[in-house]
């Protein structure tokens, strides 16, 4: 290594289940330490990257502790510090590179531990390069840089897409724009292999949106891709009226909406399961026509032809009386005729054929109901679809048949992946059957303790932003090997602008500062400023 | 007269010794050395280190205590000019250090005890630093059973020789607690001792 690295301390203890103990020299500051900051321990053929996970105030007598020194007894302090009063570091081995070669960081699993008193030293620019470089390999993306660092971190979006993938954090600590910039890597860095469908309830991806915070605008995926991106609509007029560069308008007709798409949202409906078999019963006897016929039709007659319970239809009927209601009426009709009625299948064919990035605003479509629906029947959809490919592809083995890999990412998704809706909507087939029909979900969420648990411990890379609920991190942390010590360090985050990557497409746990939208982005994306600048819509100048 | 250098400014008279610990007399009160501060012995050649550990004063013959006369010193010697001729003042010293020639002392023992008669100064600066470089000088007068106040008042003594006091203090206070090991409490007496 060409770069010095600084001393830190040596390594005392520890265990390969445990982790190291490793103590602190003397007139190190403690203060200069952080959780989640790297620590290189050099062995003797190896060097161990590790991870602070937990700093202790140590003394070697009891006595210390009960009678410490007076205020002003800075001898007795200062002759203390050290020996008799003195700090050790807890470490979590992540990787175990051999000194000298070629390493694969991919295949670095921790085996062993260095042996008693190897140096441990604060990882160099150049010690963190080594794992996560390789910038300029076709699918490496950079997205943000370890704190107190400028080496740049990039993800592995060849492994990203393999998994499903999780974006948690609480509100307002940047979950968007993570999502926003791991989008625009998937755009950039894997055109034609890789295709995401957006549910953008906020209205958030496609065109410009305002920063959190500030006035300032930050550029859509749209204005960054171009052509490559299409973005639709539920709700045409509040996007013509943000100036939001659509391309399509999505409406749904009752014919679109299956039984399971309402049953996996019964919760949010408060069906009961009596409704749930009203609903089916009524599909059995009308077809796709069952949601016009339970909407609209006699109730008696109903009971007539199906056998059902009156007061069970009856029930149903005023539940999804909200389907009728106002904000579902920008979208969702009885019936729809010509190109409208197919605009759902050219959003699958946008995707699979014609291999554009689909973002699907809801303008003022603002109830979660709506949400979910859409989100249910897009994605029933767009499975099917998939899976039909796959297995034509399977069949034939012709790599023109292989359909593009495609992310769907999807906000609120406790609200999918509950333990209950997990069993019942495509989305929970998806996060369990993994690649198998290239099709993986990137979860946004800020509720992980809403999801199911084996979902959770399926997902591939997890990103999360701060998180204070307990139960949420342990979820976020679920099925991950030294859970306890990435507790601390994710505790630790701060609010803004930084993010715990780990899992699949990282070598090794890392904690970001992310990468702003800046010109090095652009150019990076091949786009110049003035380019993006003039597809965005009028506003506040977005460049400050 | 062989040592007069020495002589000059001599403090005592080696009148009992032994590898580890001497005996000098006094030539005069006023020429007491202090508790815990150093001294040197010249075996000429070489010479040792030794901390004094204990001074003491009262009559030259063992059989006859002094008496209390009720008179003010000066009264008291105009009256019995004699009692100077019979009381006498001595130190016992710790040995720490010895040099076999011209070199700087070190934190060794002498090889011999020093000759009696041998003249007693005050050390040189020079010899008292090297000898208490470190902090092995103090275990020697532990195992000599020194006293934690006498500890204190040599760590003071080797303290005065040093430009450098707070990093010398500091390097001294660690020296003892390194001695002391587990004893928290005596460490605290210690060093508030050294700080006085």
């Amino acid at each position: 290594m060409i770069e010095t690295r600084q001393r830190l301390g040596l390594v005392t203890g520890g265990s390969l289940l445990d982790g190291l103990e490793m103590k602190l020299d003397p007139g190190v500051s403690t203060e200069a330490l952080r959780a989640g900051q790297y620590v290189v321990v050099e062995g003797q053929d190896h060097i161990f990257y590790t991870m602070i996970t937990d700093v202790r105030l140590q003394s070697a007598s009891p006595s210390i502790p009960i009678r410490p020194p007076a205020d002003g007894d800075d001898l007795l302090r200062q002759v203390l510090a050290g020996e008799w009063t003195y700090v050790t570091l807890h470490l979590r081995p992540l990787l175990q590179l051999p000194l000298v070669g070629e390493t694969d960081v991919d295949s670095a699993q921790v085996k062993t531990v260095p042996a008693h008193f190897a140096a441990a030293q604060r990882a160099s620019e150049d010690d963190v390069s080594r794992v996560f470089g390789q910038q300029s390999a076709r699918d490496r993306f950079h997205v943000g840089a370890p704190l107190d660092m400028d080496t740049p971190v990039c993800l592995n979006l060849s492994r990203f897409v393999e998994r499903s993938n999780g974006i948690f954090g609480k509100t307002g600590t940047g979950k968007t724009f993570l999502t926003r910039l791991v989008l625009a890597g998937l755009c950039h860095k894997l055109p034609g292999e890789v295709v995401t469908l957006t549910f953008d309830m906020h209205n958030e991806y496609g065109g410009s949106a305002r920063q959190e915070g500030s006035d300032r605008h930050v550029p859509g995926l749209k204005q960054l891709f171009g052509e490559q991106v299409a973005v639709m609509t539920l709700d045409e007029e509040s996007s013509r009226r943000r100036g939001a560069p659509i391309d399509e308008v999505v409406q749904l007709a009752y014919d679109d909406i299956e039984p399971g798409d309402i049953i996996a949202m019964r919760g949010e409906l408060g069906l009961s399961e009596a409704g749930c078999d009203t609903l089916s019963l009524l599909e059995g006897h009308f077809g796709d026509r069952w949601l016009w016929q339970l909407l609209h039709g006699d109730p008696e007659e109903l009971v007539e032809r199906i056998g059902g319970h009156l007061g069970a239809v009856l029930a149903a009927r005023r539940k999804l009386a909200r389907l009728a209601g106002k904000d579902f009426k920008r979208f969702l009709h009885p019936k729809l005729e010509g190109s409208a009625r197919r605009a759902v299948d050219t959003l699958v064919k946008r995707l699979a054929e014609r291999k554009q990035h689909v973002v699907l605003e809801f303008g003022q479509v603002t109830s979660l109901l709506s949400y979910l629906l859409v989100a249910n029947v897009v994605t029933r959809k767009l499975y099917a679809e998939w899976v039909r490919r796959a297995e034509e592809f399977h069949a034939s083995l012709r790599p023109q048949d292989k359909p593009p890999h495609l992310v769907i990412c999807v906000e609120e998704a406790h609200k999918f992946l509950n333990p209950e809706a997990a069993r019942q909507t495509s989305f929970g087939q998806i996060a369990r059957e993994l690649r198998k029909y290239f099709v993986s979900l990137l979860i946004v969420d800020q509720r992980p303790s809403g999801i199911d648990d084996e979902i959770l411990s399926q997902l591939g890379t997890r990103i999360t932003a701060q998180l204070n609920d307990d139960r949420d991190i342990a979820a976020v942390l679920a099925g991950t090997t030294g859970s306890a010590g990435l507790r601390v360090v994710l505790a630790g985050l701060d609010s803004k602008q930084q993010a715990l990557i780990f899992g699949h497409a990282v070598p090794m746990p890392v904690v970001l500062k992310t990468r702003t939208y800046n010109d090095e982005l652009f150019g990076e994306i091949g786009r110049i400023k003035a380019d993006v600048e003039g597809t965005m819509s009028a506003g506040p100048d977005p460049w400050g | 007269m062989l040592y007069t250098a020495a002589m000059a400014d001599y403090v005592g008279e080696v009148v009992l010794s032994s590898t580890t610990r001497l005996t000098a007399q006094c030539p005069d009160d006023d020429a007491t050395p202090a508790l815990g501060s150093f001294v040197t012995v010249d075996y000429g050649p070489g010479r040792a280190v030794a901390v004094v550990a204990e001074v003491r004063s009262g009559s030259l013959d063992p059989g006859r205590r002094p008496v209390a006369f009720g008179l003010s010193e000066e009264e008291l010697f105009r009256q019995q000019p004699q009692l100077r001729e019979l009381l006498s003042t001595e130190f016992e010293a710790i040995l720490v250090g010895w040099s076999e020639g011209d070199g700087p002392a070190r934190q060794l023992l002498p090889p011999r005890p020093p000759r009696l008669h041998r003249f007693v100064s005050p050390a040189e600066p020079d010899d008292v630093r090297t000898v208490t470089e470190g902090g092995d000088w103090l275990r020697t007068l532990l195992a000599a059973e020194a006293s934690d106040d006498l500890l204190a008042a040599a760590v003071r003594a080797s303290l005065a020789t040093r430009p450098d006091d707070h990093t010398a203090r500091l390097h001294a206070g660690r020296a003892l607690a390194r001695l002391v090991g587990d004893d928290y409490e005596r460490l605290q007496v210690l060093l508030r001792r050294v700080a006085q």
